[in-house]
């Protein structure tokens, strides 16, 4: 299989691998805080089905589940924001790239293919935007399956 | 042919105002094979004007490459080296052939090739580490090796000692086509005299000299004496300014 070239997706010259690093960390700590914030709304609202008698847990028979989008709350926000920091903070560094140390903007600007320096100043940080955005459907799939996994199919509206 | 016409640069509403353009006026006509020196002080407008050329700048007037305005259909047409550089410093020599090759169709590989070989500079090193008298070198080369017909240079030899910039004059006019143009910038009046086959004078945004090397030869004026006369430039000046600092004890 061919291998994709990044290095034809960004300005020429700029460290890709110190991206793409920056990007798994912000996304692996955005995913990490949803995973927590999702993960104490959901056992909140799943011990509230249960009345306590003795030591003992035992479910309410009147009890019904938060509905998913409730529980879900803000726990995806930092994924979002990860991908506007992605958008917001790697195109405005891939212009000023061509200013730094040269001029090459006056290159990219002489190109008689006029939309390569747009093209490669937008298209890593818009992939990067839109991996975030994915990453946040999985975990939403993910904390979908996880709700209907521990909740009782009895509490399930 | 570049034809320059009535081409008028502010950068600003008060330059505008007070009616002190970067560029007022200027027309120029420059023709395939000329090797054009364009001279000034600082801040006369040379950058300018070609940054007008190359379309970096808004401008009013007209600007265009036989008969066509510059757009990306002909901007390949013109090459651009300048003392502020205009290469990738992270790159290699190597990175750049490749880049050039991909985006410039008429890229010059065997001059190319000649020119690094002859300048000694390195295929494998990533500009941020060449001297500044090495880069200097390297944007010239890419201008000369881009394939472009107009070839536009500001200032390329700031840096450059003396032996180097000869060098490359010898170069430059060994290797150039009869059909490839240079609109050279530069302050070495003296140095490029030999070089030049025209002299276009800029002072203030505005074209104030414009002679061929051989109607200076025909006159028998030297190159910078045509540019005093021009400027009108008064040989006891530095004389008269030492008389009224020192009050004329020497």
């Amino acid at each position: 299989m061919k291998q994709l070239d990044l290095t034809r997706y960004a300005p020429p010259g700029t460290n890709i691998q110190e991206e793409l690093k920056r990007l798994a960390i912000g996304l692996a700590g955005a995913a990490a805080c949803a995973v927590l914030i999702y993960g104490t709304s959901l056992r909140s609202a799943y011990d509230s089905l249960f009345d306590r008698f003795g030591g003992e847990w035992v479910l309410r028979p009147d009890a019904v589940m938060l509905p998913f989008d409730v529980i879900l709350g803000y726990s995806l926000l930092f994924i979002y924001i990860a991908a506007i920091v992605a958008l917001a903070s790697a195109v405005p560094h891939h212009i000023s790239y061509y200013m730094g140390g040269s001029k090459s903007i006056y290159l990219m600007r002489r190109l008689p293919q006029r939309w390569e320096w747009f093209r490669r100043d937008i298209t890593l940080p818009v992939a990067e935007a839109v991996i975030c955005l994915l990453a946040a459907q999985l975990l939403k799939l993910l904390f979908l399956g996880i709700y209907y996994w521990v909740t009782p199919a009895q509490c399930l509206l | 042919m570049l034809e320059i016409k009535n081409v008028c640069k502010s950068y600003s509403l008060s330059q505008r105002l007070r009616g002190t353009p970067a560029l007022q006026q200027v027309d120029l006509m420059v023709g395939p094979g000329e090797i054009v020196g364009l001279f000034g002080e600082n801040g006369a407008g040379k950058t300018t004007l070609m940054k007008c050329i190359l379309g970096f700048l808004r401008y009013e007037g007209e600007i265009t490459l036989d008969g066509a305005p510059v757009t990306c259909r002909n901007i390949d047409r013109l090459s651009f080296a300048t003392s502020e550089h205009s290469f990738f410093p992270n790159l290699t020599a190597e990175m750049h052939r490749q880049f050039y090759r991909e985006h410039f169709p008429r890229f010059i590989d065997k001059r190319f090739t000649g020119l690094m070989d002859f300048f000694e500079l390195p295929m494998h090193k990533a500009l941020r580490g060449f001297s500044t008298g090495q880069k200097n070198q390297f944007e010239v080369i890419l201008a000369l090796c881009q394939g472009a017909d107009y070839i536009l240079m500001d200032e390329p030899f700031a840096g450059n000692d003396v032996f180097n910039r000869g060098d490359f004059y010898k170069v430059l006019l060994g290797i150039l086509e009869p059909n490839e143009t240079i609109l050279l910038s530069t302050h070495l009046i003296e140095e490029v005299s030999n070089f030049i086959s025209r002299a276009v004078l800029i002072r203030k945004g505005q074209i104030v000299g414009d002679v061929t090397s051989t109607e200076l030869e025909d006159r028998g004026t030297p190159l910078m004496d045509y540019i005093k006369q021009t400027y009108h430039y008064s040989a006891d000046r530095v004389s008269r300014a030492l008389d009224d600092i020192t009050g004329g004890e020497g």
